[in-house]
């Protein structure tokens, strides 16, 4: 086994619980406000692709907003691996991004899978590949995400807003919910949703994607000059 | 035996330098390096390692230049950051990556030897027992050079003699050379084969073993730290 496979499977047992079971219960609560938010201003097929697609973004945002804390122990530690043990930085790099990636990446499986059974009913075949590739999307935005909030918290670990930074992101949520209940905020909510969830839009992979290459090189190279 | 050789070492932070013009200690030894705090141990063992940034330094084993000491050597260190909520059986595959040489029943052996938990979490463990894993996975990679950097220091002093004895068994059965970084003297008294003493990043003192037999540690300390 590669070494930053070992580090990640080791990252990702020693986090069990904060990777799969917090994510998992956040999630849970933030569906159960959606359902109870009820309908908004909106066409019938419109309400219910908003709340697929929020309902992902529901899913997402716990591992986003918890990433940090897996994270702090795999820098930690990898920094720890880095200075007195073989640890290559391309090794320590890798497994960076892939505890970074994995959150955001299993929950918006289950949010696909999940959303897309309660709501194929009433999207069809479309509203599931939609959510999919919102999905997707947001998987790579939350790897990212994650990958540079731990620059963050290296370069600025001693401020406490960049420490808790994550948690902020439910409020974002919320504030997006209360958004698609006005009609201006509900349209530009939906422009945004339905560009993002758009099959063919292969320019903000190709964008999210040369930005994690981009990120991850980096990250290989910062380690070098941090102290 | 073969001999590390380092020389022209120099690390310059701010108002501290530490220099050390030549430096050399062969295999099957064991050499201790001591020295007030702040006096710069921790860094003589980075900037030799490889791993302390801005470090200059030349280094041979066995007459091959090295840039880096890793994998060649493990390096023990004092601050052990590892993943608090994993535990130490699940840290060993990760081990076992990164050396090539790495044996599995020497870190059995040792993990029996020093009665260590492998199946709590690394938080819930004392210093002391934390620090004896690492030094068991240390051990474990059967590198030819352990680097250990206060390593009894948190131990209980009962524990402290056996690790002691342990070390020194390795250098004279095996060839190992253990490099060991500490201010904790008595348990090596009368068998190290040479302590070198620093002040302020410079190495003030160097004692054979048959010097240090005809001394106590304490008077020795205020001898040579008046």
């Amino acid at each position: 086994m590669k070494p930053a496979w070992a580090l990640f499977l080791l990252n990702l047992r020693a986090t069990a619980l904060r990777h799969v079971f917090a994510p998992l219960c956040i999630s849970l609560v933030v569906a159960a406000l959606l359902a109870y938010a009820g309908s908004g201003p909106l066409e019938a097929e419109e309400e219910a692709l908003a709340l697929a697609l929020l309902g992902i973004l529901a899913f997402m945002q716990a591992p986003l907003a918890l990433a940090f804390s897996p994270l702090e122990d795999l820098v930690l530690s990898a920094h720890s691996f880095r200075r007195s043990w073989p640890l290559s930085p391309r090794s320590y790099g890798t497994a960076l991004l892939l505890s970074a990636a994995f959150p955001p990446i299993a929950t918006a499986g289950l949010g696909v899978a999940f959303l897309g059974f309660f709501f194929h009913e009433a999207l069809g075949n479309e509203g599931v590949l939609f959510s999919a590739c919102f999905a997707f999307r947001m998987a790579l935005g939350g790897a990212l995400f994650a990958l540079t909030g731990y620059w963050a918290r290296m370069v600025y670990h001693e401020r406490a807003w960049v420490r808790n930074g994550g948690f902020y992101i439910p409020f974002l949520l919320f504030a997006g919910i209360a958004a698609s209940h006005s009609a201006a905020g509900a349209k530009i909510l939906m422009a945004s949703f339905k560009a993002l969830a758009s099959p063919s839009l292969g320019a903000v992979d190709l964008f999210l994607g040369v930005l994690l290459f981009a990120t991850w090189v980096l990250t290989v190279r910062l380690d070098k000059v941090l102290p | 035996m073969p001999t590390l050789h380092i020389t022209s070492l120099k690390v310059q932070q701010g108002n501290f330098c530490l220099q050390i013009e030549d430096w050399r200690a062969n295999g099957g030894e064991v050499v201790l390096l001591a020295g007030p705090n702040g006096s710069g141990k921790t860094t003589f063992q980075e900037a030799a390692m490889g791993v302390r940034r801005g470090a200059v330094r030349t280094l041979t084993w066995n007459g091959q230049p090295r840039e880096r000491l890793v994998p060649l050597a493990a390096y023990v260190p004092t601050n052990l950051a590892f993943f608090p909520a994993a535990q130490p059986n699940q840290l060993v595959p990760l081990f076992r990556t990164m050396y090539p040489t790495w044996s599995e029943e020497a870190f059995s052996r040792w993990a029996s030897e020093w009665k260590l938990s492998l199946r709590r979490p690394l938080k819930t463990l004392s210093m002391g027992e934390k620090r004896r894993f690492f030094l068991a996975l240390g051990l474990a990679t059967r590198a030819s050079i352990l680097v250990l950097d206060e390593p009894l220091t948190n131990v209980d002093p009962e524990m402290a003699y056996v690790l002691a004895d342990d070390f020194v068994r390795l250098a004279r059965e095996e060839g190992l050379l253990i490099w060991v970084s500490t201010n904790f003297l008595e348990p090596f008294w009368g068998r190290f084969d040479r302590a070198d003493f620093l002040k302020e990043g410079l190495l003030v003192h160097r004692m054979g073993g048959e010097e240090a037999a005809q001394t106590m540690p304490r008077d020795l300390w205020r001898r040579i730290y008046p």
